[in-house]
């Protein structure tokens, strides 16, 4: 019996044994014995499509679906290092050659890999206006991170305030997408996220802020003084860090008060943010730091004092003897430092 | 003894052994099917990705690869170089420099233009003593530390302790990594929040041609031992730990290559410095952290970024390695012994940890007894020589067909060499490995067992061939 089940088994095993290694060694038969020719109509279609970008002639649509992917490939390929003109030129080309056609239906597609090929075709080359903005609500983050990143590429206010909105998007790879557009973006961002941050229930508002550093535009200066009183700790923190960017009067004094913030990690934004700020008048601010009980204020107090020059390196000497332990370790230890190196 | 109470006995191993066959088989046919299911879905996600994008990001987290180095003065100043042109925007390289005697320090010097640095940083994980710091006047994201000698973990430690990345790479002084295989690492940090850990692909790079710290010409290995470790990782990685991925997730991230969260790694201490397998005592330690305090703890195999690692070519090498892994599994498993079959763990407690202990903790014993039994069934004629060879066929034929899928899944996936003979020449290690060589590892898994329950903690030294320099001795 149990000779009998062996016998099976090992008739089994052998029988998919041999169509495995058939499939594999076919395939790389298939493979190589492709690749050269692969290469060749590879490069004769660049020289092609040079030729044809030269002479602006319009490209012949694809007669198979082989050539049609060799299109793609080429185009793929150029456009990722070719703008302003000659991104208008792999736009018409991948037109006239039925790509972006193919895009419309992969982003139509019922399945979220296929609209994930096609809003990343649309990146890639180009248009895609009437279609790629609806897949920033498509149900798969992936799709609606790609459509993100389509963004970058063709900026609008409207397509801004999805983005701003994408900010408190349940998917991390959204949201980091949208984080990463909006600072592309720059000031064209900064309305919409500037009205955004000005709305009393935003979930998303660290993050926000987090973006409004990135783009410091004075327009961010209201919503970091209005955040800078928000319940949430790391609200507080990240508008120390934007009111610091963003700089001025009010912003200062704004920060200076959250030197004595009772959230650690305020505090530490907030200690940071006047080492950026870099004014000697704030030096006493920043001594006062060194006897905070946080490890991390002291050394960004000591850090900032070091920055500021001789005012600052004066109040570290005088910490030196400070009753308090840890900011006189911590001055000692600021002042060891060799010019050049400081971290 | 008679025959009759002979032949009881062996029946009995006869049906221990196939059940142990039908168990282990069973839990690598789920994890093959989860491997498949799980790179068409990789493929999918990352088809016309480009990556390329990532690197004008300003919103990536900065990365510190830690390398440990202990006397590789022979190679260590290409490695470091290969590393500071990795495609990653952010990036920070902390080469700590463990108590090397041979020049690893100067060497570095000379070839970075080092200059002492004083910086502040809290000493969260204890180390042997540091004896001096360093930054590179011509890449400053080049950081050296200078420290006695304490291990790979220990050094490991040293580098977490000045590693400023919110993502700490970490690798062995003599990986080979892919130009753009940060760039792809990263990628479940990127996707989710629970990600504590992601490891990628370690391919063997002997037999490869490698110029300036970089495989430039993969090649499948001619020498028969690093042939056999070569489809033995391909196997392992490419649907042991994808599998994982969907059924429960990996408990391993090699040594040699893997991307953690920093803060993650403080919270639990970093290294275990008396730990013999360092790498996945890491990875369980985290995973049980983030279940008891209710946070992150998903660790994430990524296929495609690829490390090359070069293999021991002596058995006598080999054995020695193979011995240690056992008993870091040993030291592990025990460590983590409440994990088993525990439901508050979830699939860790109920399915990975008694994978590991079924089928990588045991499995040897009952292979080992099986084949001790088939011998000596034939040598007192209780078993005929044809259902004795039936039975090996069968059992390690089955082996031997997740071998040519594993082969498969990366030659439609993921492959890297070019020649028909490359991939011809694998398919040929993988047919012979399961007749000598795996029977060669049972037994020097059976001695680690062995020398771990006899409380035996040492590493052994490994000699390695060098990529492009002369041969020079390693910890392994």
């Amino acid at each position: 019996m149990t000779a009998r089940l062996l016998h099976l088994v090992g008739a089994a095993e052998l029988g998919t044994l041999v169509v495995m290694i058939a499939v594999f060694v076919m395939h790389s038969l298939w493979v190589v014995l492709t690749a050269r020719s692969a290469q060749r109509r590879l490069q004769q279609l660049r020289r092609e499509m040079v030729r044809g970008a030269s002479a602006e002639d319009r490209l012949a649509a694809p007669t198979s679906r082989a050539r049609l992917r060799l299109y793609h490939q080429v185009l793929d390929e150029l456009a990722a290092s070719i703008s302003g003109d000659g991104a208008q030129w792999i736009e018409q080309a991948a037109r006239d050659t039925g790509l972006l056609d193919q895009a419309a239906r992969w982003c139509r597609s019922r399945r979220w890999w296929r609209r994930l090929r096609g809003v990343r075709a649309f990146g890639l080359l180009g248009a895609g206006n009437d279609i790629v903005p609806a897949c920033l609500g498509d149900t798969h983050p992936l799709v609606r991170a790609a459509a993100a990143r389509w963004v970058a590429l063709h900026p609008s206010p409207a397509l801004a305030d999805r983005l701003v909105a994408m900010l408190d998007d349940p998917e991390r790879r959204c949201r980091l997408a949208a984080q990463d557009v909006l600072i592309r973006l720059g000031a064209q961002a900064a309305e919409p996220l500037a009205a955004s941050l000005s709305r009393v229930a935003n979930p998303g508002r660290a993050l926000a802020l987090n973006v409004a550093t990135g783009i410091a535009d004075a327009r961010f200066l209201q919503p970091g003084l209005r955040a800078a009183g928000d319940p949430d700790p790391s609200v507080r923190a990240q508008a120390a860090t934007l009111l610091a960017a963003v700089a001025g009067d009010r912003a200062e004094q704004a920060i200076l008060e959250l030197l004595h913030d009772p959230s650690e990690p305020v505090r530490v934004a907030a200690t940071h943010g006047v080492g950026v700020v870099n004014s000697w008048a704030l030096a006493p601010d920043l001594a006062w730091q060194l006897t905070d009980p946080a490890w991390d204020v002291r050394r960004e107090a000591a850090l900032a004092l070091r920055r500021l020059g001789p005012a600052g390196r004066l109040y570290l000497r005088r910490a030196l003897v400070s009753p308090d332990p840890f900011a006189a370790d911590m001055a000692r230890q600021v002042l060891d430092l060799p010019g050049a190196t400081a971290s | 003894m008679t025959v009759e109470p002979l032949r009881l006995v062996f029946d009995v191993t006869v049906v221990v052994v196939i059940g142990y066959f039908v168990v282990a088989n069973g839990f690598w046919t789920a994890l093959f099917v989860a491997a498949a299911w799980q790179m068409v879905q990789h493929r999918r996600s990352s088809a016309a990705d480009d990556t390329r994008w990532l690197l004008g990001s300003s919103v990536l987290p900065q990365v510190s690869i830690l390398v440990p180095a202990h006397n590789e003065a022979a190679t260590v100043g290409e490695s470091v170089r290969a590393l500071l042109t990795l495609e990653y925007p952010n990036l920070q390289v902390v080469l700590v420099n463990d108590g090397s005697t041979d020049g690893t320090l100067q060497t570095l010097v000379d070839h970075f233009e080092l200059q002492p640095i004083y910086p502040i940083y809290r000493h969260v994980v204890a180390t042997a003593a540091v004896r001096a710091l360093y930054r590179s006047r011509l890449y400053p994201g080049l950081v050296v530390v200078d420290k006695e000698n304490g291990g790979k973990a220990d050094s490991l430690n040293a580098g977490l302790n000045l590693a400023t990345g919110a993502l700490v790479c970490a690798i062995d002084a003599d990986t080979l990594i892919e130009h753009d295989a940060l760039l792809q690492i990263v990628q479940p940090f990127l996707a989710a929040d629970d990600v504590v850990a992601s490891g990628g692909t370690i391919r063997v790079v002997n037999g490869s041609r490698v110029h300036a710290g970089r495989v430039i010409v993969p090649r499948a290995p001619r020498q028969l031992i690093a042939g056999l470790q070569a489809v033995e990782y391909l196997r392992s990685f490419l649907f042991g730990r994808l599998g994982w991925n969907r059924l429960g997730g990996n408990l391993i991230v090699s040594g040699a290559f893997g991307l953690f969260k920093r803060d993650a790694l403080r919270a639990i201490g970093g290294y275990q410095v008396d730990s013999i397998g360092e790498d996945m005592e890491l990875v369980v330690r985290l995973r049980r952290a983030g279940i008891e305090r209710g946070e992150a703890s998903r660790v994430v195999f990524v296929p495609e970024p690829v490390a090359w690692t070069e293999v021991p070519v002596s058995l006598r090498v080999l054995g020695r390695q193979r011995d240690r892994w056992q008993r870091g599994l040993v030291d592990v498993l025990w460590r983590h012994q409440r994990l088993a079959f525990n439901r508050r763990y979830g699939a860790v407690g109920l399915v990975v940890i008694p994978y590991f202990v079924l089928v990588e903790l045991l499995g040897p014993v009952i292979e080992g007894l099986g084949v001790a039994g088939l011998v000596v069934g034939l040598a007192l004629q209780a078993v005929d020589l044809r259902f004795a060879l039936l039975f090996v066929l069968a059992v390690y034929g089955w082996g031997l067909l997740f071998t040519i899928g594993a082969l498969l899944l990366d030659e439609l996936t993921s492959r890297r060499y070019e020649s028909l003979a490359d991939r011809v020449l694998l398919v040929c290690w993988a047919l012979i490995e399961p007749f000598g060589y795996r029977q060669l590892t049972v037994v020097w898994q059976l001695r680690g067992m062995v020398r771990a329950a006899r409380g035996h903690t040492d590493w052994g030294e490994m000699t390695r061939g060098g990529f492009s320099a002369g041969r020079n001795k390693v910890r392994s």
